[in-house]
Parts: C-alpha cells; sequence; structure tokens
C-alpha cells in the first residue's frame, strides 16, 4: 500500500464535526418539537446525515481515516422545550454556515461549489427556524 | 485559479503576504464585481423604500446588510440614486428585489470560486449565504 500524500484539512474536519454535531442535535430538537416543526426536524436530520456521509467520503478520499463522533455532544444551552429546541436549531444551521464557507475557501473549483451551495442552505435552513437574516450568517 | 486552488489545501500559501507581490491583485476584479451588484441592490432597496414608505421597516435593515457587504469588498459607500422603480405595487417591488437576491446568491458562488485569496472565497460565501436568506425574509413579508 503506497503512503497517504494528501491530508484532509483542518476546514474539511472540523466542517464534518459540525455535522456530526447537527446529527446528534437534530435528535434532540425533533423530540420536543410536533407536527410541522418535527417533520421538518426529522427532513434536516435527514439531509445533515447526507452532507455527514458526503464529507466523510471526502475525508477518506484525501487519505485520512475520518473521525468518529463523540458519544454526545453537550448544547451551549439546556434543550427542554419547542422554544430551546428550535434555539438550538438556529445556532446549529449559523454555525454550519461558518463550517462550510471556510471550508469552501479551502478548497477546488467543484468541491467549492458544492460547499457555497451548502453554506446557503444551511442559512436558509436557519430562517425556517424563525431565525433573522444577518449580513455574514453565524 | 487552479494553481492557488491546488496549492491552497497544502497550506503553502500561510504567511506568504500579497503585498510581497508586485503583480495586479487578481481577486481586484471580482472585489469589483462584486461591489457594482451590491451598490444596484443597495439602489434597488433605495427605490422600493422610497415608493412605498410602508417597507421601510422590513427593507431598510435588508439594505444595511448589503452596505455591509459593499463595505466588505472594500466598495466606497457612494450610491447610485437608484433606478426609479416601475414595479406596480409593494407586491411587485418584493417580487422583485427576491428575485434580485436569488440572483445574488447565486452571482456569489460563482465569485467565491473565482476568489483566489482564501478569506475573500470565504467572506462571498458567507455575503451569499446572507443574501439567501433575505430572499425566504422578503418571501415571507405581508404587503
Amino acid at each position: 500500500m503506497t503512503e497517504p500524500i494528501l491530508l484532509a484539512s483542518e476546514e474539511l474536519l472540523s466542517t464534518l464535526h459540525g455535522e456530526y454535531e447537527a446529527v446528534y442535535a437534530y435528535g434532540l430538537i425533533g423530540a420536543h418539537l410536533s407536527g410541522a416543526a418535527e417533520e421538518r426536524a426529522r427532513k434536516a436530520l435527514a439531509t445533515h446525515r447526507q452532507l455527514r456521509d458526503q464529507l466523510r467520503t471526502s475525508v477518506a478520499d484525501t487519505g485520512t481515516q475520518p473521525p468518529v463522533p463523540a458519544a454526545a455532544y453537550a448544547p451551549p444551552t439546556p434543550v427542554d422545550s419547542a422554544a430551546t429546541a428550535t434555539a438550538l436549531a438556529i445556532t446549529v444551521e449559523r454555525r454550519l454556515v461558518r463550517c462550510w464557507s471556510a471550508l469552501a475557501s479551502s478548497s477546488t473549483t467543484d468541491a467549492r461549489i458544492n460547499a457555497a451551495r451548502t453554506a446557503q442552505e444551511c442559512a436558509v435552513r436557519a430562517m425556517s427556524w424563525g431565525a433573522t437574516s444577518q449580513p455574514f450568517p453565524g | 485559479m487552479l494553481v492557488g486552488a491546488a496549492i491552497a489545501p497544502l497550506g503553502l500559501l500561510a504567511g506568504c503576504s500579497a503585498s510581497a507581490i508586485l503583480l495586479p491583485d487578481p481577486d481586484d476584479s471580482v472585489r469589483s464585481d462584486v461591489a457594482a451588484s451590491e451598490r444596484n441592490l443597495i439602489a434597488a432597496y433605495t427605490s422600493a423604500i422610497s415608493a412605498y414608505p410602508k417597507l421601510a421597516a422590513v427593507l431598510g435593515p435588508l439594505r444595511d446588510q448589503h452596505r455591509d457587504h459593499l463595505n466588505a469588498v472594500g466598495g466606497t459607500a457612494d450610491e447610485l440614486p437608484g433606478p426609479s422603480n416601475s414595479s406596480t405595487g409593494a407586491k411587485a417591488a418584493l417580487s422583485a428585489l427576491t428575485a434580485a437576491e436569488l440572483v445574488a446568491a447565486r452571482e456569489r458562488v460563482a465569485q467565491c470560486v473565482a476568489a483566489q485569496a482564501k478569506d475573500l472565497a470565504w467572506t462571498l460565501s458567507l455575503i451569499g449565504s446572507s443574501e439567501a436568506q433575505h430572499a425566504v425574509a422578503l418571501a415571507g413579508v405581508k404587503t
């Protein structure tokens, strides 16, 4: 076997960690929601699982073993109601706008297009949870 | 573009000062394209606000964010008077702004790809994300 000559960038790894966190958070978020909001959380969870898998593939493609997720991610504030669950969803999506934008800035053309578009999708998802727009989201 | 894109992930450009290179900044044209787009958006908001003053509370903060975008790419604050608003009604004005924001968000992806400097690419991705948010905010405005 040849030695891996490419290493996953810091931005790639931190975006993967951000998506691990999002997948964990949306499990928590959905548990406190019902009806349309619960359905929105379920869809967001499915999206972030796909993004996580895509990033794991990207990391593996560099010849780096993808890191495993933490057993749990403590939310910045306790989640015990629909309101706090919604606030966490906004926090998670905004943070991911930063991660994906950093990844866009460190990637080659195709990956950059994908990362910049994904940043926009996270920004829009934050709005679906009631976030206000920001000049530089995150 | 390809050279920069290929080198950047290896971190070889870190610490390399752009001021040490005596060539025109390849990102100047990207910055001026973004600045022109932001000035047009600001002008479009200004004319919509002057035509429909009751929308000022919603549109004013979004216009301010475009001023932040303009500053971030080194654009000057001098603003064009803005085209006269040709929309027929507040609803049409909001639709036109929504469409302009969606176009801008798409353009920022292409400009992010064109940018050589990492910090500019990062900023353009954030600006595009902001503009995608604006489109959602405008779509939710009741007239």
